[in-house]
């Protein structure tokens, strides 16, 4: 990390735009940025303005004391800045970022009185704003620069002899330490292990009530069972239903084609059976004719013949009577009339022999019998007409009873047919078949829905049990592996801690090593410590002479405090190999010219890659200068000159002398 | 002609048979149906037993709804019938032979099991 650029404006003393170069010179080994100012000169400020930058409301910075955050940016403010025109403050350093090296700009603006009580923080990252950047900046600086180790890097000279009389350094000392050393990977590694732990103890005992593998693969094969089962049934279901089309089908066919001709043939059977049954019945009113007139008679025709004869018989006979009667009459009047004549007698006689025997043949011929039918002559005629008429009434009725008969048969035989063909029952039962088909169709048909729905859900639910067969080997290997990260980890942390103890022993053996190397370079009293000791837990440090005895603190002057602080600090940086820019503050503060030579000459050209120096006139004087100057160690030469009837400060390149 | 009697009066017994002839025959007049009893009777050649044929019944008629237009031709048959028996021609005689020879046509009929319709009883008077 090299710091590149430092821009103020109208920050602190500083009005106006003041750009600060803070680039060491390119492939060239001279690493201080000196920066010299007069006491009240802004130099302390320059320090506050670089941690304020990198670390904004959390920076320590000198002036801010216990004033909150907007307080301290109003208090910043140059109190002859022009109304509108903004403080700011900007910082660009170089750092590898995905193993690039790019440039990072903060740049922290704001007015008086700022709003939210907060700066505008922009982040550019070669010259690109990156606004995701600014909103995680605060976490992004512990990577680059930690503020626990910033004061190890940016620091006062004089102040940092505390660190050197403190029995104990400070915990936020004792972090630093720590993360400067590596040691706290270690711990925080612990850390995570036991969180990683109790989190998997918390998983395994949430998961404990998991039913087992058994039971599921169970529940599985029964759910197949009953699913191929279900598949079976649905199966036949299908078949009945394919079954229960056709058959409605087919019957409502067979009701359209044949129930309709039952229906056209009864018809017309019926109208033809009532017409015979009339014509039969009109025949039997014509035989009721018959029977009513002479017919009867045709019974008793041979009496009646006889009758007739009988009658005939008698009419002759009363004819015969009558001309017996008339012949007498006129027998008697010839006889007169012949006795008048006067025939012979014997004549006379002769013919009167006559007339008795034509009487007596007569007689004879009609041999008078008694009369006892009586019959009057009209009577007979009607006799007479009717023997006449009965044969002709016999040949009617037979014809008529013929086609009587006819007519029955033709009664019969379509009464027959009737009988024959379809009754209107089997009508009745096509329309019930049909009926019966539709009722069996839509039985079948929600039979089959049903079946359809009971086969979809057991394959949902065999989808599930598979999913949860999967969910639970998934879960059992996780548990596995969290049970295995469980007893793995108790080892892994019996491990970790004494990697932890060995790594701090070694670590701060070298430290220790480094410090001693470093403080006796720096000391001209070089008889004064044989040894430094690094307490292993709190840090402390402790000194110890030639002879093993320790050499009580108190016992240093306030130089040799400052002496050794720095070579704490130049140890840690030394040790922990992190390539980061120092800044420091009144170097030299109240050091003889002894150790001033030292740590002009041995310290600050080596501390780092990049020292910035803080200096007034007496510390690094213009000896000091001319001796930075011939090692080459000098890259940039800053003086910081205070106008007091301006009452601000302007930077201008070059030194006092 | 003389009819040989002025009322007929026929007995229960025959009543019934008449009715059942009735039903059988679908002729529901009661002279026509024995103007058929008494011819059915005389067309038999032996003569009715002399039996007392009481008149206890409420049907009764004149000869001449009886007979109709046949009345004369009938009494002439039954003087015919009467004379060939020689039971003589006496109106009581006529009388008498009548509602024997009416009463046996009648069961005749009634009893005749082939008579079932009008068209039986007109075969009866086809079949000489």
């Amino acid at each position: 990390m090299i710091f590149l650029e430092l821009v103020l404006q109208n920050f602190g003393p500083y009005l106006g735009r003041q750009v600060i170069n803070l680039r060491p010179q390119a492939n060239e080994d001279c690493p201080i940025i000196l920066l010299g100012g007069m006491n009240g000169g802004g130099k302390t400020t320059l320090m506050d303005a670089i941690r304020l930058a990198l670390y904004g409301h959390r920076a320590q910075c000198s002036t801010r004391g216990n004033l909150s955050y907007s307080d301290f940016l109003t208090q910043s403010v140059n109190r002859y800045t022009s109304m509108g025109e903004p403080t700011s403050i900007e910082l660009a350093f170089e750092n590898i970022l995905d193993n690039v090296q790019v440039e990072f700009r903060i740049k922290r603006s704001w007015t008086k009185n700022p709003r939210n009580g907060k700066d505008t923080l922009g982040i550019l990252v070669d010259d690109w704003p990156d606004n995701a950047l600014a909103q995680i900046w605060d976490e992004r600086i512990e990577d680059l620069l930690p503020l626990g180790i910033s004061n190890l890097f940016l620091f006062d000279g004089e102040q940092v002899r505390e660190l050197a009389e403190q029995e104990a350094p400070t915990p936020i000392v004792v972090e630093a330490i720590r993360s400067l050393l590596g040691l706290e990977l270690a711990e925080r590694l612990a850390t995570d292990i036991e969180i990683l732990v109790n989190r998997r103890r918390k998983i395994i005992a949430d998961s404990q009530a998991l039913v087992t593998l058994e039971d599921i693969e169970q529940k599985l094969s029964h759910q197949q069972k009953e699913y191929q089962s279900a598949k079976a049934y649905l199966a036949t279901i299908q078949d009945q239903l394919t079954y229960a089309q056709k058959h409605q089908q087919e019957t409502s066919d067979k009701f359209v084609l044949e129930g309709g001709k039952i229906a056209a043939e009864r018809s017309q059977l019926e109208i033809q059976l009532r017409y015979e049954q009339e014509a039969v019945t009109q025949k039997r009113d014509v035989l009721t004719e018959l029977a009513s007139g002479t017919l009867p008679l045709n019974l008793i025709s041979p009496l009646l013949i006889q009758a007739h004869n009988q009658a005939q018989q008698e009419d002759q006979q009363q004819q015969a009577q009558i001309t017996i009667n008339i012949l007498s009459e006129q027998e008697q009047k010839f006889l007169k009339y012949v006795a008048a004549l006067k025939l012979e007698q014997e004549q006379i006689e002769k013919i009167k022999l006559f007339f008795y025997q034509e009487n007596e043949d007569l007689k004879q011929n009609i041999c008078l019998e008694e009369l006892w039918l009586l019959a009057e002559q009209e009577s007979v005629y009607q006799l007479q007409e009717i023997l006449n008429n009965l044969p002709i009434l016999q040949t009617l009725a037979e014809k008529q009873l013929n086609e009587l008969k006819k007519q029955e048969d033709n009664l019969t035989a379509i009464e027959r047919r009737i009988a024959v063909a379809p009754a209107p029952e089997v009508y009745e039962q096509l329309g019930d078949a049909v009926k019966l088909a539709q009722i069996e169709l839509a039985n079948a048909k929600a039979a089959y829905e049903t079946a359809r729905k009971r086969c979809d859900e057991l394959a949902i639910d065999i989808e599930k049990t598979k999913k949860e067969l999967a969910q639970y080997s998934e879960e059992n290997i996780d548990r596995k592996n969290d049970e295995h990260i469980i007893t793995a980890s108790t080892k892994v942390q019996a491990t970790l801690k004494l990697f932890r103890e060995k790594l701090t022993l070694r670590k701060l053996n070298q430290l220790e090593s480094v410090i001693t190397e470093c403080f006796l370079y720096l000391l001209h009293k070089s008889d004064l410590v044989h040894r430094v000791a690094i307490d292993l837990d709190t840090f402390s440090l402790s000194l110890y002479d030639f002879q093993g005895q320790l050499v009580p603190k108190h016992r240093l002057s306030a130089g040799e405090k400052q002496l050794l602080a720095i070579a704490l600090l130049w140890g840690l940086a030394r040790v922990s190999r992190r390539n980061l820019p120092i800044a420091i503050d009144t170097p030299l503060g109240r050091l003889d010219s002894s150790h001033r030579n030292n740590l002009v000459e041995r310290y600050f050209p080596s501390a780092s890659h990049q020292v910035m120096l803080f200096s007034t006139d007496t510390e690094i004087g213009k000896n000091e200068v001319e001796q930075l100057r011939s090692n080459n160690a000098i890259a940039r030469e800053y003086l910081l000159k205070y106008d007091p009837v301006k009452r601000c400060t302007t930077i201008e390149p070059g030194y006092f002398w | 002609m003389e009819p040989p009697l002025e009322r007929i009066h026929l007995s229960q017994t025959a009543k019934e048979q008449l009715i059942k002839l009735k039903r059988t025959t679908k002729i529901d007049q009661w002279n026509i149906l024995c103007r058929w009893a008494f011819c059915r009777s005389l067309a038999e050649p032996t003569n009715p037993s002399p039996v007392p044929i009481p008149a206890d019944s409420n049907v009764e008629m004149t000869w001449r709804v009886f007979g109709g237009e046949l009345s004369d031709v009938l009494a002439i048959a039954l003087k015919q019938r009467c004379y060939n028996d020689g039971l003589g021609t006496d109106k009581e005689t006529l009388a008498t032979q009548f509602r024997l020879h009416l009463h046996r046509g009648i069961a005749y009929l009634a009893g005749d099991p082939n008579i079932k319709k009008i068209e039986d009883l007109i075969k009866l008077a086809i079949k000489n």
